[in-house]
């Protein structure tokens, strides 16, 4: 397989991923685009590779994981964001519901790495094992980047259903 | 509280901002070629450069700009003046990397990573720290209510928020506390010098190993979300030029770029600003 044919039939999926992970169009293009340009560089390792998709999710992943030039200049001020999320954060005796847009808010307020795992999880469905392989790290470390990230966004988890 | 099919509602929501795969593919394509393209040049640059050489090393000279005694001195840049100087305070510990520091008017932050896996976070801000925060840098383990992101009084009109992704202890997190020091992180980044246009002002200035990022505005007091359409936005780096993908909402759309050597200066405006873009730019000098 070329480069050009794996990207094409990659980047249906990952810019969907990277919009979904990023909240931010641009970013997501941006994370994508240089996801891309690595891949073309370690062409090889990535041919090799046992599973080429988790490993153009971990270089956009990774990439938003930096800090990128987006960021800086739209994040790096003294913006409530932060706050606000821990304000959220904070046990909530009337069990508001939180709505989508409270949702959204939330999400961008936690961690990176909650985020990732978060969106790896819920909205590719990946279990622990593979989101351990994109995040680099040992699958306790994803159970507890989900957990506290849906304790921060005060998602209640239906034991029943699912399982972290 | 909510459940997990509204999670999942709200993260497919969010699909509808991907961008479009063919125009992404396209932008990385050209950067690939460009890559392939300045392979080759580097090989003619690499033997100029030997003869260059001696005059960079007097340039270089005369770049040295005294740190400030305040964290967040940005707004008094002018034509001619110094790039802001770093903020007088950082993280004494080699298992924290600097990644970059940032400031702003009454602003300014510094951050670190550890092993690819974990930030920590230094904010400086002037004023009064927001409620529930200690009235002094903490010296007991027993005075962090949560290790991991602590705020404190750093004096009459100043204060301090440090905090990490990393799960630590109390008495992790006063270690790493009192290795916070009143000493100017040292980042060699790339931007020596430029000409401000008359009437703006520093908004942001981000110095990193091979990168800087610098935001002007005429009033960088009334910042807009993210910035308005008389700003300038310039960024340094090593790595090639982002993708000319300018959205409708874009405030800065007209995008204009030059090279120093392997390093691209790119600078987003509005197309009134082209001319005083294009001069901004060219007066860019690299301590390179």
């Amino acid at each position: 397989m070329q480069f050009e044919e794996f990207a094409r039939e990659q980047l249906p999926g990952l810019v969907r991923f990277a919009a979904v992970l990023t909240g931010d169009r641009e970013l997501a293009q941006d994370v994508v685009q240089d996801a891309l340009v690595r891949a073309h560089r370690a062409w090889r390792q990535l041919t090799a590779a046992d599973r080429p998709e988790l490993y153009m999710r971990k270089i956009v992943v990774n990439g938003y994981l930096g800090w990128r030039r987006r960021w800086y200049q739209r994040s790096v001020r003294p913006a409530p964001d932060v706050l606000r999320f821990r304000e959220a954060a904070e046990p909530d005796p009337a069990g508001r519901i939180a709505d989508a847009d409270q949702l959204t808010g939330l999400l961008a307020g936690l961690s990176r790495a909650q985020q990732a795992s978060i969106v790896l999880r819920f909205y590719e469905d990946r279990d622990d094992d593979e989101i351990a392989a994109v995040l680099g790290c040992a699958p306790g470390t994803v159970r507890s980047h989900i957990s506290r990230g849906l304790s921060s966004l005060r998602v209640r988890l239906d034991e029943d259903k699912e399982s972290v | 509280m909510t459940d997990l099919d509204q999670l999942r509602r709200v993260l497919h929501a969010q699909e509808a901002l991907a961008p479009d795969p063919d125009a992404v593919l396209a932008a990385a394509t050209r950067r690939i070629r460009r890559r392939r393209a300045a392979g080759v040049a580097a090989v003619t640059l690499t033997v100029v450069a030997v003869g260059a050489g001696a005059i960079g090393l007097l340039e270089r000279g005369t770049a040295a700009a005294p740190p400030a005694a305040h964290p967040a001195p940005p707004a008094a840049a002018a034509p001619g003046a110094p790039l802001p100087a770093a903020p007088s305070i950082s993280l004494e510990d080699g298992s924290w990397q600097l990644l970059m520091w940032a400031v702003q008017p009454h602003f300014a932050g510094l951050h670190y990573g550890r092993d690819h896996r974990y930030a920590f976070e230094i904010d400086v801000r002037d004023g009064t720290a927001p409620h529930g925060a200690l009235p002094a840098k903490p010296t007991a383990a027993g005075q962090l209510r949560d290790p991991r992101s602590v705020r404190w009084q750093d004096g009459p009109d100043r204060w301090v928020w440090a905090r990490t992704t990393k799960p630590v202890t109390a008495v992790e997190m006063l270690d790493l506390l009192g290795k916070i020091r009143a000493t100017p992180p040292v980042v060699h980044s790339p931007l020596k010098s430029l000409q401000v246009p008359a009437g703006q002002k520093v908004t942001t200035f981000t110095s990193e190993p091979e990168t800087n990022t610098l935001v002007l505005c005429p009033d960088p007091e009334t910042m807009r979300a993210p910035l308005d359409s008389r700003c300038y936005s310039l960024f340094v780096t090593r790595t090639e030029r982002a993708a000319d993908s300018p959205s409708p909402e874009d405030p800065l759309p007209l995008h204009q770029h030059r090279t120093i050597g392997a390093y691209t200066i790119e600078i987003d405006s509005s197309p009134s600003n082209k001319a005083a873009a294009r001069e901004l730019l060219d007066s860019v000098q690299l301590d390179r």
